[in-house]
């Protein structure tokens, strides 16, 4: 028998800082938010999904990625703000949460900041109930405000599972 | 679950069907020594791979069953019913203990002292080999008379420690080596093989090395002594790697013989000299084992991964192979008694080792499921991607663009058909099962029963493969229940007290056909009838159609047996084989002689993954049904719409009310007043669904929606459109559930 031993997985830190962690941050309205680029598969240019009939209204509805069917859900409609129409800067962050693969649609994504984890302070009461918990923390990097998001939140599966009781 | 436990259990799942399918041939036909061989070597490689994962208990027992199997050998005995039953409740007790290890880790069983002790009991008791020297036969026939006497007794004692311990017993009767001397020789009588000793004893070609001819003088000495000798050869890999481990393959020799002389062949470099990566050390080992040459080249082939090993029995002509033809002494000996009858079973044993060598190692590497899929994907991708650059020619297109498109569609096509093909698997992967379910089921009704299968080669998708084992587990246990009937009835009627159920499948029009046919006493229709009056659904005076009886025992709550076993005829089965066939987008059908026999036609897609679709249209939005639900499609007219209470509507086909869904409404679109009528119908039940228009029909690859996101009630999937766009498949047995839900509300409340 041949067998090989499982090699662990190789997470390389691309930070320079030891307590700095890359982000993806991009423009909502007139915050700035960011999302942890290890989560992040890759960023594709937005193309019209197929609507899931009875899926709550955030849910813009099903991609072909790969050849694998992936959601994609609205930023903007996820945080109760109106959408935009689709521009060129439209894009969808494929992220991976909990073996599950999803799309979030954006604006546009501005950039990958270094963020110093140990300046991260809790999200203060700014939001209301309901939104504060797709955030998971504030930090001031240089002049710009950056909230942080929880994607586990956003794509909430409980909530989706709801849709096939 | 880490990978190394993973392929432990893949491994080890192969190895325990693999002792079955050996066993449950073996029983069935002549003992083949080969055959032998393979139970033995699975069972040995199966004791490795449990010592190596630290499950002591597995490989503890299977090394008991490996020690009986090996005495099987040795003394090439039939293996008895009795015995096969042993040797199979071990297997399964394998399997159980296999699968505990999974949750409870290295945990013991108590039925496996037992178990191997009845099996030990078996062996003693049983058994007269074909080949026995007359002395043995003598002393055994003895006691058979009287009782028991002193010597015999002690005879069987010494049997019994052989089968229990792995090699040669310290001790062994005199009157026992003789016998296996005997053996050796393949039937030769006691005075032959004394014949063949001498002519072997004949002075050799010169040329062989000094080591060599000590070797072969020491075996001299020991012919007749009754434990073979052989050299053995090692030569390492030239590297070392982590899959070689020169140690324990000193340490399984030393399990199953005895190293008599060992000799470095090289001068070892002095520690200066040494590279670090190299592995040093080739030796030569005396060894004697009573053990078969092909059983003592597979341990070596199993520990000595990478390094040459050679093999040469050092006497008789037990089994001259092809290593052992390469040197001049053999070459000799292969002459020396070739007027003996022995030379023909030797041919034989060649022939075999040849064959074997061929079978022995598929031509096949393991891959998981998950990247066959990737790159499935990809594929699909890639077709995609054709069918845009396809559709972006126009009349501009010049000629070499045009040619060099044509050609990658060609190209494309193929790669897609040959990806698809990867993941078939043969049915002999599922058929494979049967034969020990139809024999214990057989057994346990009093039943004889020939089982043959045909066209295991054909080929099916996997999943397709997995969920066909129930319906098919069901079908050919009903044969045996209700279509053979018992030894004596059969004789009565004038057949074989054997009675044969068939098992084939083929592939014809992009379809697979599986088969399950008896020739047993057929279906009683008119029983048939007399039940279905008594179950109210026809009355004294209908006379159905045969198809419409046959078509009564796909119903829930139908079954004609007169007594209920506990294998089948609970009226639960054949409504669920059918229900299961249909999910997989199959079918099933009936054809029966009374007197004759039933036959069973299934049939099913080639793969799950692909299916004939039929793309509706709602406003700009598209859906896929499965081809084999749609019934027929018609233009909507408002005459033919009833609406009881404005709620509840149904279309007027022909004189058939069938409830309406207007599929604008159920994807939550605002309704339009005129469309198509396109009538879907499962497992019975019809519906009329109103849609736009009709977008074609299709070849589909079903998508999963809840791999990512979730089930999405009302679709069974989604597929990926020619253009790269998604499209929702409409799951039609919930539609119809949905429609009939609500009518039977209606009835309740009318």
């Amino acid at each position: 028998m041949t067998l090989t031993k499982p090699t662990a997985e190789t997470t390389e830190t691309t930070t320079t800082d030891a307590n700095a962690e890359k982000y993806l941050v991009f423009q909502i309205g007139n915050e700035t938010y960011g999302v942890p680029l290890l989560q992040v598969q890759e960023i594709r240019t937005y193309t019209p999904a197929t609507r899931v009939p009875n899926a709550p209204n955030y849910v813009l509805g099903v991609i072909n990625l790969r050849g694998n069917i992936i959601a994609v859900i609205d930023a903007r409609t996820r945080f109760g703000l109106p959408p935009l129409p689709d521009e060129e800067s439209t894009v969808v962050v494929v992220a991976q949460v909990n073996d599950k693969v999803f799309g979030l649609r954006l604006d546009s994504v501005s950039d990958v900041m270094d963020i110093p984890m140990e300046q991260v302070q809790p999200t203060p009461p700014i939001a209301s109930e309901a939104t504060q918990r797709f955030l998971s923390g504030v930090v001031q990097v240089g002049e710009r405000v950056v909230i942080l998001l929880n994607l586990r939140e956003i794509f909430d599966i409980d909530a989706l599972s709801q849709l096939a009781a | 679950m880490d990978s190394l436990m993973q392929l432990f259990y893949d491994e080890a799942n192969e190895m325990v069907e693999g002792m079955e399918q050996v066993l449950l041939a073996l029983e069935s036909g002549e003992p083949d020594p080969e055959t032998v061989n393979a139970l033995f070597r699975y069972a040995h490689s199966f004791k490795g791979n449990s010592a190596a994962m630290g499950f002591t208990h597995l490989s503890k027992f299977t090394h008991g069953l490996e020690s009986a199997m090996e005495s099987l050998r040795k003394e090439q005995r039939a293996l008895t019913p009795e015995l096969a039953t042993l040797m199979l409740q071990a297997v399964d007790l394998i399997r159980a203990m296999l699968e505990r290890t999974r949750t409870e880790g290295d945990v013991g069983d108590p039925a496996c002292d037992a178990l191997l002790q009845q099996i030990n009991n078996a062996l003693s008791g049983t058994g007269v080999s074909p080949v026995q020297s007359s002395l043995e036969r003598d002393a055994q026939a003895t006691p058979r008379g009287t009782g028991v006497p002193p010597v015999q007794s002690s005879l069987e004692r010494d049997a019994q420690a052989t089968q229990r311990g792995t090699g040669v017993p310290p001790v062994q009767s005199s009157l026992e080596r003789d016998a296996q001397a005997t053996q050796r020789g393949t039937g030769v009588p006691p005075v032959q093989s004394s014949l063949e000793r001498d002519a072997q004893a004949t002075p050799r070609g010169t040329g062989a090395s000094p080591v060599q001819d000590m070797l072969e003088q020491d075996a001299q000495a020991t012919q007749g002594m009754g434990t073979p000798r052989y050299r053995i050869v090692y030569q390492p890999a030239p590297t070392l790697s982590a899959e070689h481990d020169p140690l324990q393959l000193l340490s399984e020799l030393q399990e199953y013989g005895q190293v008599i002389e060992a000799h470095f062949r090289e001068q070892i470099p002095p520690v200066a000299q040494l590279k670090p990566d190299a592995c040093y050390g080739s030796w030569e080992l005396l060894y004697e084992t009573a053990f078969e040459p092909a059983i003592v080249r597979a341990l070596l082939e199993l520990t000595a991964e990478g390094a040459e090993v050679r093999v040469e029995p050092l006497q008789g002509a037990s089994e001259p192979s092809a290593a052992a033809q390469e040197t001049p002494t053999q070459e000799a000996q292969s002459v020396a008694p070739s007027e003996t009858p022995s030379v023909a079973a030797t041919a034989t044993t060649a022939a075999v080792a040849a064959a074997s060598a061929g079978k022995t190692e598929p031509q096949s590497i393991r891959v998981s499921t998950e990247k066959i899929d990737a790159l499935m994907n990809l594929v699909s991708e890639i077709v995609i991607a054709q069918s845009m650059l396809t559709s972006a020619q126009n009349a501009n297109t010049d000629e070499r663009t045009r040619a060099a498109i044509t050609q990658m569609e060609r190209h494309v096509r193929d790669l897609h058909e040959r990806v698809m093909a990867i993941r078939l698997l043969p049915v002999s992967y599922l058929f494979n099962r049967f034969p020990r379910m139809v024999r214990d089921t057989a057994a346990k009704l009093g039943k004889k029963v020939n089982f043959e299968i045909e066209g295991e080669e054909t080929e099916l998708d996997r999943t397709l493969l997995e969920s066909l084992s129930d319906p098919l587990t069901h079908l050919i246990r009903n044969a045996i229940d209700h279509g053979i009937e018992p030894p004596d009835e059969r004789r009565r009627n004038g057949k074989p007290e054997t009675g044969t159920i068939k098992l084939s499948a083929y592939q014809s029009e992009g379809r697979i056909y599986i088969e399950v046919r008896d020739d047993g006493r057929g279906i009683d229709t008119e029983r048939v009838r007399q039940k279905a009056i008594q179950l109210g659904w026809i009355t004294e005076n209908d006379h159905p159609s045969e198809e419409t009886l046959y078509d009564f025992l796909f119903q829930p709550g139908f079954s004609t047996a007169q007594q209920v076993s506990d294998l089948s005829g609970r009226g639960v089965g054949m409504d669920v084989v059918k229900r299961n066939v249909e999910s997989l987008g199959g079918s099933i059908s009936v054809q029966s002689q009374r007197g004759a026999g039933t036959r069973f036609l299934l049939r099913v897609p080639l793969t799950l993954a692909i299916m004939d679709g039929l793309g509706l249209t709602v406003a700009d939005e598209h859906y896929i049904v499965p081809l084999t639900a749609v019934v027929e499609a018609f233009q909507y007219d408002s005459l033919q719409h009833t609406a009881l209470f404005d709620q509840y509507e149904m279309v007027n086909v022909r004189g058939e009310f069938i409830p309406l869904v207007r599929l604008r409404e159920f994807v939550g679109l605002p309704s339009e007043r005129d469309g198509l009528i396109v009538v879907l119908e499962q497992e019975g039940q019809q519906i009329a669904l109103l849609i736009d228009g009709i977008a074609g029909q299709q070849q589909v690859v079903l998508k999963s929606l809840e791999e990512n996101f979730t089930r999405v009630p009302g679709f069974a999937g989604a597929t990926i459109l020619g253009d790269g766009r998604v499209a929702l498949i409409l799951d039609v047995s919930d539609l119809i559930r949905r429609a009939h839900q609500a009518t039977e509300r209606y009835a309740a409340i009318a």
